[in-house]
């Protein structure tokens, strides 16, 4: 049931209703019931894994709690009074036991799911790798199906199971509502990936129907659909037009269509997470921020604290400190300080950590080479942003550069974007090989005639067709301009007349039905029927 | 304000919202759909036409396609007999239409005679290939239970149509938007049709030009064909209307059909009128070079042949009433002499 379907607004007006109009203490239960409707539209078969990382999580989360507490009763019976040595030993043997269970439910999910999704990626290279070397194929390819949405409710229940083991907060103890936590299924698609301690107690607290709220979440719904229908599919015409047949049109058509693609692929995103997160605002519950202008950043690291921030926050939390703060890779540091260079040191831990969060990032995106060397790009990118930033002050400062502007902010902006765009290479064409060729028609062919002459009105969208997505990205720019102003737009609609808050609506609502990119399109010529 | 008074407040805004948001989807819709007025044919007229008929005022209906549409004239029928009966045949029409349509016809019509096409049998659903011919007559029935069951059945044989789209073609219709033209804002199209549904068509037959037809000629109904006039059959049984098969002529017919479209016929008890016979092809004396427009389709002097004849069998066989006289039905009139001026004025000018 995609968000973009009419069956989902449907779906979403009923179990709004049913929720409001259940007895408070039971909405929970409706939002779950709801949640796995939703999964079931989505396969039947799909259901046993989801259901696999509940019960596992569940599972391992009540063991971790009942070590915890055989251990804190071993310690405060005052028949057993140990000594400090003894109370150490108890101490890591709880540890220990704790570490095992929780290595166990992490290799069990996070091995599910690379067998799903990468299982036929890596027999796919063994068998090239064997076909090199003269052998036949050996790895089987299953015809696996990627679950919908696994990586994502993968994340939020490994998350909150490493939370439960640092002891952070308490474990679920009724299996239904953490059942519900990792399925619910506005955020089920697509994220945002949410934490336990934020989004658990709203989900089983009770709520009121709250007009305003109401009202902002449906506004928000509108929004997500312009992005997502006005903007990205009507991109993604010209896009695809341009990448699929890249060879045909060379010069100043691809990094033309990359911009685009770089725009289609931020408004399909924060568009599907804006009706995410307007679908759960009519219900009650405020889903996490994934999104927060990234385009605007300027920085890569700033880029990546801005774009899809539910999965940056979770890589902090739960690879890069843990990584950055191991003992191992401070002892490599100390030993840096004292051989090498003593910047080189200090900075050498939290290197290593960017370059391992976005190597896993570019595995996570997908099951290919050209996303592993997408991670490897933005870890570069990263290490390097690191490692030069002193030199790089340097050189503004001997230059007299001014930094407290607007146009060094602007030129800040459009290179972090350009360092975007450049990714966006690795990751639209259809493989790295692919990527290479279009980075070199983009260099060896000038054509900027085509900017002038109609060409671009030739490649699946017309001419209307392209003014029309240039305003509605223009729109977008607005908006996005005067939340980076914070101005809260919603909020700011919320205080104007009646009518003006009407007209605005009724205008997203038909830009939305009128200029959304969907259904089979209608051919003129196919329906002038002359004769019969 | 209490909290009685801003719930009952903000039920009022949220229901004055809805309000006009429907009335703006209305509007919306009415500009984005086609108006299917170009060419020849002009479906919308045909079908708003007969929704704009008085209540029980047709005896006799028509369906079938494009080769219905352009032979037989209502008005003529009129004035030799004073039977009222109106064509709802439309271009390509699917048996499918033509079995919803009937339903229709029998919710607003006292009809008698309903006279169909057999070639119908023979038509494959092609709801997608030929999706103009269902949406041309579809867009401008009314919401009924009979429009949605239509949709329904059209969206279980399709590929990409939804149900929701016939309800609001606007979801269907929206991309028309870089293509409007003044035309489309003419909301308020017009409602009769003056010539009851009658398509006449003035040229003759060019034996020059490359002559295409919609299906080739073939030897077996279609499942989908005979589901739907099984079912139209079934329908008139029910009702206690009379179901005539009329096959207009045309210069390329396959005979071996006559004789399956017989047997079909029998099989339900039908009388068949099959033009194309050698002896009603000479009753009716057409003249295949001033007679046709189009190899199965007759012009309007054919039209005008072929209603006679068939007039003339309906009021032999069929005790219809003759309503000429009737003050109820003296529009009748007033639309027959307009037939009469736009034909003297149409041969006016291509007298040659």
């Amino acid at each position: 049931m995609p968000f973009t379907s009419f069956a989902f607004i449907l779906f979403l007006a009923i179990v709004v209703t049913v929720y409001y109009v259940t007895p408070k203490r039971w909405q929970w239960v409706i939002l779950l019931v709801a949640s796995y409707v939703f999964y079931l539209f989505a396969g039947a078969r799909f259901v046993p894994y989801l259901v696999f990382t509940t019960l596992t999580t569940y599972g391992a989360a009540i063991r971790l709690d009942r070590i915890n507490k055989q251990y804190n009763a071993q310690l405060q019976s005052p028949a057993h009074e140990l000594p400090r040595e003894d109370r150490k030993v108890l101490k890591i043997a709880a540890e220990r036991r704790k570490k095992r269970v929780l290595t166990l439910v992490l290799l069990l999910n996070f091995g599910l799911l690379a067998f799903v999704k990468y299982f036929n990626f890596i027999g796919d290279n063994i068998n090239a790798l064997l076909a090199d070397l003269g052998a036949g194929a050996a790895a089987p390819q299953l015809g696996l199906l990627l679950p919908l949405g696994i990586s994502f409710y993968t994340f939020q229940s490994m998350g909150y199971i490493i939370d439960v083991y640092r002891g952070k907060y308490e474990p679920e103890r009724n299996p239904a509502k953490l059942a519900l936590f990792i399925s619910f299924f506005p955020q089920m698609v697509q994220g945002p990936i949410g934490r336990y301690d934020a989004l658990a107690p709203q989900l089983a607290a009770p709520h009121s129907f709250d007009y305003e709220r109401a009202k902002q979440g449906i506004q928000l719904i509108i929004w997500g659909y312009f992005k997502k229908l006005v903007i990205a599919d009507r991109a993604a015409i010209f896009v695809d037009q341009v990448i699929t047949y890249y060879t045909a049109y060379t010069g100043l058509y691809i990094p033309i269509a990359i911009i685009l693609y770089a725009v289609q692929i931020y408004t399909d995103f924060s568009g599907g997470i804006d009706i995410a997160t307007g679908a759960a605002q009519i219900l009650g519950i405020d889903l996490a921020a994934n999104f927060r202008r990234p385009y605007f950043a300027q920085t890569i690291a700033e880029y990546w604290r801005r774009w899809h921030i539910t999965l940056g926050a979770w890589m902090r939390d739960y690879l890069y400190y843990p990584l950055a703060l191991s003992k191992g890779l401070a002892r490599i540091g100390k030993w840096l300080r004292k051989k090498v260079n003593n910047r080189f040191g200090v900075l050498f831990p939290a290197l290593m950590a960017e370059a391992v969060v976005f190597l896993v990032i570019g595995i996570w995106h997908g099951p290919a080479w050209k996303y592993i060397a997408y991670g490897i790009y933005y870890g570069l990118l990263i290490v390097l942003g690191m490692l030069l930033q002193p030199l790089s002050e340097k050189a503004t400062a001997a230059l007299h550069i001014k930094t407290d502007c607007f146009s060094w902010r602007l030129w800040r902006v459009l290179r972090t974007f350009a360092l975007t765009c450049f990714g966006r290479y690795l990751t639209r064409a259809p493989n790295l090989g692919d990527s290479y060729q279009m980075m070199k028609l983009t260099v060896t062919e000038f054509n900027p005639g085509i900017l002038l002459d109609g060409s671009l009105y030739t490649l699946g969208l017309d001419a209307k067709n392209i003014r029309l997505l240039f305003a509605a990205i223009l729109v977008l720019l607005v908006v996005s301009i005067l939340q980076e102003k914070g101005y809260h737009i919603r909020e700011k609609l919320q205080e104007q007349n009646l009518v003006f808050q009407w007209a605005i609506m009724l205008a997203g609502i038909f830009a939305v039905l009128i200029f959304g990119t969907y259904g089979s399109g209608y051919d003129a010529t196919k329906f002038i029927y002359e004769l019969f | 304000m209490n909290i009685c008074g801003r719930k009952a407040s903000r039920l009022a805004k949220a229901a004055t919202f809805l309000v006009i948001l429907g009335m703006l989807l209305a509007l919306a819709n009415a500009v984005l759909t086609p108006k299917w007025l170009t060419g020849l044919y002009h479906s919308t007229y045909t079908v708003t036409g007969f929704y704009n008929e008085p209540r029980k005022h047709i005896d006799v209906l028509f369906l079938g396609s494009s080769r219905i549409e352009c032979s037989v004239s209502p008005l003529s029928l009129w004035h030799a007999h004073g039977i009222t009966s109106y064509s709802l045949a439309t271009p390509l029409q699917s048996p499918l239409v033509s079995y919803y349509y009937l339903r229709e016809a029998l919710r607003y019509q006292d009809v008698q005679i309903v006279v169909i096409e057999p070639k119908l049998l023979y038509r494959e659903q092609a709801v997608d290939e030929h999706e103009d011919s269902y949406r041309n007559t579809l867009d401008y029935m009314p919401l009924s239970l009979n429009k949605l069951r239509a949709a329904a059945d059209i969206v279980s044989y399709s590929q990409s149509q939804t149900l929701l789209s016939y309800a609001l073609p606007l979801l269907r219709y929206h991309s028309r938007w870089s293509n409007l033209t003044a035309g489309d804002l003419q909301l308020n199209l017009v409602q009769e049709h003056s010539l009851k549904g009658f398509v006449p068509v003035y040229t003759k037959l060019d034996a020059s030009a490359p002559q295409d037809d919609e299906e080739s000629d073939t030897l077996s109904f279609t499942p989908f064909g005979e589901d739907y006039m099984n079912r139209i059959a079934a329908l008139c049984k029910e009702h206690g209307v009379t179901l005539v098969l009329v096959q207009p002529p045309d210069i390329v017919w396959n005979q071996g059909m006559s004789s399956q479209i017989d047997a079909w016929a029998a099989s339900w008890d039908l009388p068949f009128v099959d033009y194309n016979t050698p002896e009603n092809l000479a009753a009716l004396d057409l003249v295949e070079e001033t007679d046709f427009f189009h190899p199965s389709h007759v012009n309007i002097r054919g039209a005008e042949k072929l209603t006679a004849h068939l007039g003339d069998y309906l009021a032999e066989h069929y005790a219809l009433p003759d309503h000429r006289g009737d003050p109820a039905y003296s529009k009748w009139d007033t639309d027959y002499a307009h037939y009469m001026q736009q034909k003297a004025s149409r041969f006016g000018l291509s007298s040659s």
